[in-house]
């Protein structure tokens, strides 16, 4: 069962992702905070460990690992009742197809453009989504409208810079404004639009020298350097791999589910064992 | 947490001395478990810097007894065929129960002194399909299991 140290912190990670930078008091993740029983102190875990490895939001360049894992568990903690309010539920299930989505999808596809603040400072305690009329098919169906309880709130909390679903609203609007005005651009682009292995930002990697989104002067590439560029490659996947146990492994507990995604990651990564076992030490080494 | 061989040396000093029989049943469980100089050596100089630096009582070395007994039946147990099966039961338990860093690091320091540290970690990291035993854990893994599991 995942605990829900771990979902909070998926939840600040994707959170974060999609808003572009890091900001604790997004109204999304006191909610889910209040929701998972969890104190202030979790939170502050959760946000020490997100700003040690994410970096200026690349994450090292294993940011689609890092937001696999976070969706797991975020989807892992509402299908076992960690997560029942149908509101939270709803909004998070519509970011995580929203970060899944990424930039394919238009503006006026994004579920996401449909949650709207009703009520912009009235009530840290409530959060309201409301459906924004326009077309949307089947997503526009359900989770338009929801309230959260959170009783523990207090009334003299800050709500001015709390906007609980500005970071959707940013998503949409960079969706449709980037490519005219190179105003924000939604860091989960580059993640979304590429496999796992393909060629990107710095710091992410290649498993195929036939990658399509290789880069202009990749024709100039040596032997050499491409036997540089795989190794380089294959130290990628070891230190995306290392992040991933970094990750799971944030609670400082480590449990079947995670077990198991890892199983999963060192299948389709080709990492032994044994190699799993030398990361897992030398991570063990490095934090005493 | 006391790792196997660890527990063998506080049972052959546990009157304050060991006698020579007590040192050739440590060699005899060092020979059994396969277990280096260097891993060796860095359990005794954790018991001598524990349990021995202050102490000024002496014995007869009669711990040897108790290791005599011990030591029968922990080589007993680790000719068992289950034994890889038992510690791997252990170590799945210790996952569904949510494995911390330092359970993994005492768990897989205990289980590879004995040379069980292969049946270990591939259950934990869930490398291979567990087929979890039932029964009465081995004495020897007894300590494991309390550790990981309380």
């Amino acid at each position: 069962m995942v605990e829900p140290e771990r979902v909070l912190h998926s939840v600040m990670v994707i959170a974060f992702e999609r808003k572009g930078v890091i900001e604790p008091d997004l109204k999304i993740i006191r909610a889910v905070l209040s929701e998972l029983r969890l104190n202030q102190e979790h939170a502050t875990d959760a946000l020490d460990h997100i700003r040690q490895f994410r970096g200026d939001g690349d994450w090292s360049g294993k940011r689609e690992s890092i937001l696999g894992v976070a969706i797991s568990r975020i989807e892992e903690g509402i299908s076992e009742g960690l997560l029942s309010n149908s509101g939270i539920t709803g909004a998070l299930k519509r970011l995580i197809e929203a970060t899944e989505v990424g930039s394919d999808s238009a503006d006026a596809d994004d579920p996401l453009a449909a949650f709207e603040e009703e009520d912009e400072a009235s009530d840290l305690a409530a959060l309201e989504f409301e459906d924004a009329g326009s077309s949307r098919g089947e997503q526009e169906a359900a989770d338009t409208e929801f309230s959260i309880d959170e009783s523990s709130e207090s009334a003299g909390d800050d709500l001015e810079d709390i906007d609980p679903f500005e970071l959707l609203e940013a998503g949409a609007k960079s969706e449709s404004s980037d490519s005219q005005d190179g105003g924000y651009t939604d860091p989960l682009d580059a993640l979304m639009e590429d496999d796992e292995f393909e060629d990107g930002p710095e710091g992410s990697f290649s498993l195929s020298e036939d990658e399509p989104g290789a880069s202009p002067g990749d024709d100039e590439v040596s032997e050499g350097d491409s036997k540089e560029d795989a190794a380089s490659d294959a130290d990628s996947i070891i230190d995306m791999y290392r992040m991933m146990l970094d990750t799971v492994w944030v609670d400082d507990l480590i449990d079947p589910s995670e077990m198991k995604l890892l199983t999963r990651k060192r299948e389709e990564l080709g990492i032994s064992f044994e190699t799993h076992l030398r990361l897992v030490r030398e991570m063990l080494e490095d934090g005493e | 947490m006391k790792t196997p061989f660890r527990i063998a040396l506080e049972l052959a000093w546990s009157d304050g001395s060991m006698s020579k029989r007590g040192a050739m049943m440590l060699e005899q469980l060092g020979d059994a478990f396969d277990l280096s100089a260097q891993d060796r050596a860095l359990v005794e100089d954790e018991f001598v810097a524990e349990e021995l630096s202050d102490r000024i009582d002496r014995g007869s070395g009669t711990g040897a007894d108790l290791l005599h007994l011990w030591l029968e039946q922990t080589l007993s147990e680790l000719a068992r065929e289950d034994i890889g099966a038992q510690i791997a039961t252990i170590a799945c338990a210790a996952v569904e129960a949510g494995l911390t860093k330092q359970g993994w690091k005492d768990g897989i320091r205990y289980a590879s002194e004995m040379g069980l540290g292969d049946a270990f970690a591939r259950a934990v990291w869930a490398e291979e399909e567990i087929h979890e035993v039932e029964g009465d854990v081995p004495q020897i893994l007894i300590p494991l299991s309390e550790h990981l599991l309380g």
